[in-house]
C-alpha cells in the first residue's frame, strides 16, 4: 500500500524529533563543556603564571636589597673608625656574598621564561654593576693606607646610598610594568 | 681671594697642618690649590680620574658649598666626607 506525501513527511519529522534533534543539542552541549575546559584550562595557566610572576618579583626584590644592605654595612663602618664593627661587617659580607650572587643570578635566570627581553637585559646589566661593586670592595680591602681606604671606603657609601639604591628602586619597577604587576603604565 | 681651608683630622695628619691660607675663588680651586701645595694629600682629596671625591663636601658658615661658588675674601671652609647609614 503506497504512503501519502503527507505520511511520509511526518515520519521524517517524527523521526528528527526523536533522534536527530537531541543528536545535535548532545553534540553541542560536548563542544561547549570542551571549550569551558579549555577556558578553565588557559584561566589555571594563567593564575599560575600571574602566582610565579608575582613570588619572582618578591623574591628578586628581597635579594637585591639583601645585597644593597650588606654592602653598606661594609662601606658605612669602613668609612668611620669603629674597626670592629668594620670587622664584623667584612666578615658578614665574605661569609654571605657568595649565596647573595647565586641567588640574585638564580632570579634572573628564571627572569627569562617571565619578562621580556629587555627587562631580562636590563637584570643581567645590573647584576654586571654588582659584580664590578663587590670587585671594588675587594680592591679597597686591600689598600695600604688607612686614610686613602676610609675615604675609597666613603666615596662607595655615597654611591650605594645614592645612585645604587635609585637603580634598584628602579629596576624593581620596571620589572614590575613589564610582568603588568604595577599600578603605573610606564616606568617614570 | 685669600681663603682658609681647614682639614679633616686624618688629611690634616698627613699634611702635618690642620689649615692651609690658599688663594682660591672656589671650593673646587681651593682643594686643588691644597693639593698641589701638599702633594701627599691628593689622593685623599681627588680620586685615581683626578676629579673631587664624590662623599666631599665642603662647608662655611654651618651651610654647603656648592663647589663652584664664588669665596668671599676671608672666608674659613672646612672639608668633610659624607658617610650614611641605612
Amino acid at each position: 500500500m503506497p504512503f501519502s506525501a503527507d505520511f511520509l513527511e511526518k515520519l521524517i519529522l517524527l523521526a528528527l524529533s526523536a533522534f536527530a534533534i537531541p543528536f545535535v543539542l548532545k553534540f553541542w552541549e560536548q563542544q561547549r563543556a570542551v571549550r569551558e575546559k579549555d577556558r578553565d584550562a588557559a584561566r589555571l595557566r594563567q593564575d599560575k603564571l600571574i602566582q610565579a610572576q608575582t613570588e619572582f618579583l618578591d623574591q628578586l626584590t628581597q635579594q637585591l636589597w639583601r645585597w644593597r644592605y650588606l654592602t653598606m654595612r661594609v662601606t658605612y663602618y669602613g668609612g668611620t673608625d669603629v674597626a670592629a664593627r668594620y670587622g664584623t661587617a667584612r666578615e658578614a659580607y665574605d661569609n654571605q656574598i657568595w649565596d647573595v650572587l647565586n641567588d640574585i643570578r638564580f632570579e634572573i635566570s628564571k627572569s627569562r621564561r617571565l619578562v621580556s627581553v629587555a627587562v631580562h637585559d636590563a637584570l643581567r646589566n645590573f647584576y654586571n654593576t654588582i659584580v664590578e661593586i663587590d670587585r671594588d670592595l675587594l680592591s679597597i680591602s686591600a689598600e695600604a693606607d688607612p686614610t686613602a681606604k676610609k675615604l675609597m671606603y666613603t666615596d662607595m657609601n655615597h654611591k650605594v646610598f645614592s645612585s645604587v639604591s635609585e637603580s634598584i628602586d628602579k629596576l624593581v619597577e620596571t620589572v614590575a610594568v613589564d610582568l603588568g604587576l604595577s599600578t603605573h603604565q610606564s616606568v617614570p | 681671594m685669600a681663603v682658609t681651608l681647614r682639614l679633616p683630622a686624618d688629611i690634616a695628619r698627613a699634611a702635618g697642618v690642620e689649615e692651609l691660607l690658599l688663594e682660591a675663588h672656589s671650593a673646587d680651586e681651593l682643594a686643588r690649590r691644597a693639593a698641589e701645595a701638599h702633594p701627599e694629600i691628593r689622593r685623599y682629596l681627588f680620586d685615581s680620574s683626578g676629579r673631587p671625591r664624590p662623599s666631599m663636601a665642603f662647608y662655611t658658615e654651618n651651610r654647603i658649598l656648592d663647589p663652584y661658588e664664588q669665596l668671599a675674601d676671608g672666608s674659613v671652609v672646612e672639608i668633610t666626607f659624607a658617610i650614611s647609614g641605612g
